[in-house]
C-alpha cells in the first residue's frame, strides 16, 4: 500500500523564489511582501493537508507553527524547494517551514511542512 | 536611519567583510552585516545592529540644539565558535570606537561626533532548524553622539 495514489495531488499552484537580480536594501534585508521580487519557479500538483493540531515533529523540536502539510511528487526540482521558497494556491500562500521529507525514502514524494500565511 | 548608514561603514571596512563575507541564498547574494535580524538562510558569522534608543543631546550651542542626539546602538557578532566571535567583535569595535565622521544612508547624511563603548555580554542560541551546532554572539553597545543630516 502506498500512502498517496495520483488523485491525491489534485491541488495545483505555483512555487515562488525570491529573484536573483533582487539586492538588499539599506537594512540588509530584501522586502517580501512585494510581489516584483519574487519569480515563479515551477508548477506543481499538490497534496495539501491541514494541520489539526498545528504541531509537527521534526527533530527534536516541536515546530507549532505549522498549520499544513504539502506533498508533491519527488523530482530534481521539487528537490530543490527550500525555507525560502513559498507556495500559492488559489490566492492561498504557503511558506515552507522545513525541509522536504523523502516519505518512505522511496524517492516518489516529498512532503513539506508549511505556515500559511495572509495574502 | 543611523543604523543603517553605521551598516554601510561597516561593509566598507575589509577587516570586517574578511571575517563576515557576504553570502550567497538561492543565489541572492547578501552582505553579511544586517539590521535588526538576519534574512533566512542567513548563517554565521554576521553582524547585526540594533538600533536601542535615542537621547536628546541638552545643550545650548545652536549648532546641535535641535539636530544633536546621542543614540544607543548595540552590535551583535554572531559566530560558530566563541573564538570566532571574540575576534570578529574584537575588529569590529577597534573600528567603531572613537569613530567619527559621516555616514550616509537612505539620502540622508548624519555626523557622527564621536562613538564611546559601554558594556559587551556573551550568549548562545541553538539554530531553530534542527541541524546541530550552536552560536555564538557577542553583543556590545555603543553610545553614538551624533548630528543629524548635516
Amino acid at each position: 500500500m502506498t500512502p498517496f495514489t495520483a488523485g491525491d495531488f489534485n491541488k495545483v499552484g505555483k512555487v515562488y523564489r525570491i529573484k536573483e537580480t533582487v539586492t538588499p536594501d539599506a537594512s540588509g534585508h530584501i522586502d517580501e511582501t512585494d510581489e516584483n521580487n519574487w519569480r515563479l519557479v515551477a508548477l506543481r500538483h499538490f497534496n495539501i493537508v491541514p494541520k489539526g493540531s498545528r504541531e509537527f515533529l521534526i527533530g527534536d523540536q516541536v515546530n507549532a507553527n505549522v498549520t499544513h502539510q504539502l506533498t508533491t511528487n519527488y523530482d530534481k526540482q521539487s528537490k530543490q524547494f527550500t525555507t525560502q521558497d513559498k507556495f500559492i494556491y488559489q490566492g492561498r500562500t504557503f511558506s515552507f517551514n522545513g525541509p522536504g521529507i523523502n516519505v518512505l525514502e522511496k524517492n516518489r514524494w516529498l512532503s513539506f511542512p508549511a505556515i500559511e500565511s495572509p495574502s | 536611519m543611523i543604523t543603517h548608514g553605521i551598516r554601510a561603514l561597516f561593509l566598507a571596512q575589509s577587516a570586517i567583510t574578511t571575517l563576515a563575507p557576504a553570502q550567497t541564498v538561492n543565489r541572492v547574494s547578501f552582505p553579511s552585516v544586517f539590521c535588526d535580524n538576519e534574512p533566512q538562510g542567513i548563517n554565521p558569522p554576521f553582524i547585526l545592529i540594533h538600533f536601542m534608543g535615542t537621547d536628546p543631546l541638552m545643550t545650548l550651542d545652536p549648532t546641535y540644539h535641535a539636530s544633536g542626539q546621542i543614540d544607543s546602538i548595540d552590535v551583535e557578532c554572531v559566530c560558530w565558535n566563541l573564538p570566532a566571535a571574540r575576534t570578529l567583535n574584537k575588529v569590529v569595535r577597534e573600528f567603531f570606537e572613537d569613530y567619527s565622521g559621516n555616514v550616509t544612508a537612505d539620502g540622508v547624511t548624519d555626523e557622527i561626533k564621536a562613538v564611546t563603548w559601554l558594556d559587551e555580554s556573551y550568549d548562545y542560541s541553538f539554530p531553530q532548524d534542527g541541524t546541530d551546532g550552536k552560536q555564538h554572539s557577542i553583543t556590545t553597545s555603543y553610545s553614538v553622539h551624533l548630528r543629524q543630516g548635516v
